[in-house]
């Protein structure tokens, strides 16, 4: 089994941690200039999202997470699954719901996505960083109200809810911030 | 002058500015011990010997066709008492050593000292002028009041256990009390003290003190000799400018008997952790049963010093390039 020593750990590397894997967020080498050194070590459980924190004893190995991110294009769901395609080897996997989470609001066919994968499951799902989505439902515009600066709820298509200034109705093509869930402007067509 | 974490790799790690305050600093030091009448000496950095400290890794030298290979040394003391031993009287030191694996916000793997022997000084003696050097580098700007607990002491008030007495599991529930977490599978006891000091107490001492932690227990007293009054201590102390550790400083150990029988046990610490076992340097004990005459020694790391006085967070800023871009 593959395993990193504290001596390698670093920003981004995948560890298996009671069961989970985890990604290194922040590593620390502490050491009384006389004593034992140990590595102070900040994770993010990739399954949870939930951070934690690990004292090792410097030198000692963990075992690495079999996790890679893949880009893959998002194809479709079947009501039960999420259905992702890698373009070059066109292999194709399916995220359920837990991997899947609040993501599933920004997922539009076609769209490329970060597919994280351990041992070949997915288990997250990171949307573009921007989307472009039609409206699919929102209270009727007031057209010419572009300078009042108030804003309404709009519903895209994926089902996501943003909110977008006055003046944009249903069939608008706007583009989203999906970090922030914020509108950005209307999308060229 | 190019420089910070967006330049070329091929560029300083530290600016310029700081190259220059370094280098005003250590001729403060050089001063310093002038007007003292210390010596300034130089030992080299490769040895045949090596320190059998247990958590300290040496890099090691090959010298190409040869049978002749050196350890590098990870600190100048075993040298530096062989020239006491000779009749050398106070001497200083400023150069370069080594320590394998050791990288961090605080750490690198070579890294620059400076060390000196006092003939005649007891631990407050040298406490004293460590503070007095401390003082004169940091300049009138910085906090350098100074705060001296035992480490039973700052142990009893950070933690409220007794680092002498206390259990394994104690020690260990103690960690997961203050820290939320579980503790590492550790050792020995003092691994677990090294635990709560490095990740509790340091961090908790006040950041705008100079804390002097003296007299640590027995076990960790390396080369220092015992308390005459308590043999469960050793006459050690520590420095730390809020929790980043300046400096480490001995009454010197002179029984050779004593002194090779620790070198002994630490060379079964390391063989219990696979660690190499290492010959022991027989000319270091051969000038120790010479005679080295009664002195207290301290070693400061100098790129921490200079860290501290122009308040730099990450040492590879007051370096001119790190072991990443050397």
């Amino acid at each position: 089994m593959a395993s990193y020593s504290t001596n390698e750990f670093r920003g981004g590397l995948k560890l298996m941690i009671d069961g989970d894997p985890c990604s290194i967020i922040e590593n620390e080498f502490v050491k009384p200039g006389k004593g034992q050194a140990f590595n102070r070590v900040k994770l993010r459980n990739l399954k949870t999202g939930r951070v934690l924190e690990k004292t090792y004893k410097s030198g000692e190995s963990v075992e690495a997470a079999d996790v890679m991110d893949t880009d893959m294009q998002y194809l479709y769901n079947d009501g039960d699954a999420w259905h992702f395609m890698d373009p070059n080897t066109f292999e194709q996997v399916g995220a359920d719901e837990a991997a899947v989470g609040d993501t599933a609001q920004w997922l539009k066919e076609q769209d490329m996505c970060v597919v994280t994968l351990w041992n070949e499951v997915p288990i997250a799902v990171t949307p573009p960083n921007h989307v472009t989505l039609t409206i699919t439902e929102t209270d009727p515009g007031l057209r010419g109200d572009t300078a009042s600066g108030g804003t309404k709820p709009a519903k895209c298509e994926t089902g996501a809810v943003v909110k977008v200034p006055l003046f944009l109705e249903e069939g608008d093509v706007i583009k989203i911030d999906t970090r922030t869930g914020e509108y950005l402007g209307r999308a060229k067509d | 002058m190019l420089t910070s974490s967006s330049s070329p790799d091929w560029c300083p790690s530290a600016d310029l500015e700081t190259l220059k305050n370094r280098a005003r600093l250590q001729g403060i030091i050089r001063e310093f011990f002038a007007e003292r009448m210390v010596l300034e000496v130089e030992t080299p950095i490769l040895s045949q010997a090596g320190s059998t400290e247990p958590h300290l890794e040496h890099f090691k030298a090959v010298e190409p066709d040869s049978t002749h290979h050196y350890l590098m040394n990870t600190s100048a003391e075993l040298a530096m008492k062989r020239l006491l031993a000779a009749g050398s009287g106070d001497i200083f030191q400023i150069n370069k050593v080594f320590r394998a694996h050791e990288r961090g916000t605080r750490h690198q793997p070579e890294f620059t000292m400076l060390e000196w022997y006092r003939l005649d000084f007891d631990l407050h003696a040298l406490m004293d002028e460590v503070a007095q050097l401390l003082s004169t580098l940091g300049g009138a700007c910085l906090h350098q009041e100074r705060v001296t607990k035992t480490y039973v002491q700052v142990f009893e008030e950070i933690v409220q256990v007794d680092p002498l007495q206390t259990s394994v599991e104690e020690l260990q529930s103690c960690f997961k009390q203050h820290t939320g977490n579980d503790a590492p599978v550790l050792e020995d006891r003092q691994a677990y003290l090294d635990l709560i000091m490095s990740s509790i107490i340091e961090p908790g001492f006040n950041p705008n003190r100079l804390t002097f932690v003296t007299h640590y227990p027995a076990e960790q007293a390396s080369l220092a000799r015992l308390s005459k009054t308590n043999s469960k201590l050793a006459e050690r102390f520590e420095v730390f400018a809020g929790g980043l550790e300046l400096a480490n400083g001995f009454h010197e150990l002179c029984d050779v008997s004593e002194q090779t029988q620790r070198m002994k046990t630490e060379n079964i610490i390391r063989q219990q952790q696979n660690k190499p076992m290492l010959d022991l340097d027989e000319r270091f004990l051969a000038a120790l049963a010479h005679g080295l005459p009664d002195c207290s020694g301290v070693a400061i790391g100098f790129d921490r010093v200079c860290m501290w006085v122009l308040a730099k967070q990450h040492i590879s800023e007051v370096m001119s390039f790190t072991a990443e871009n050397c």
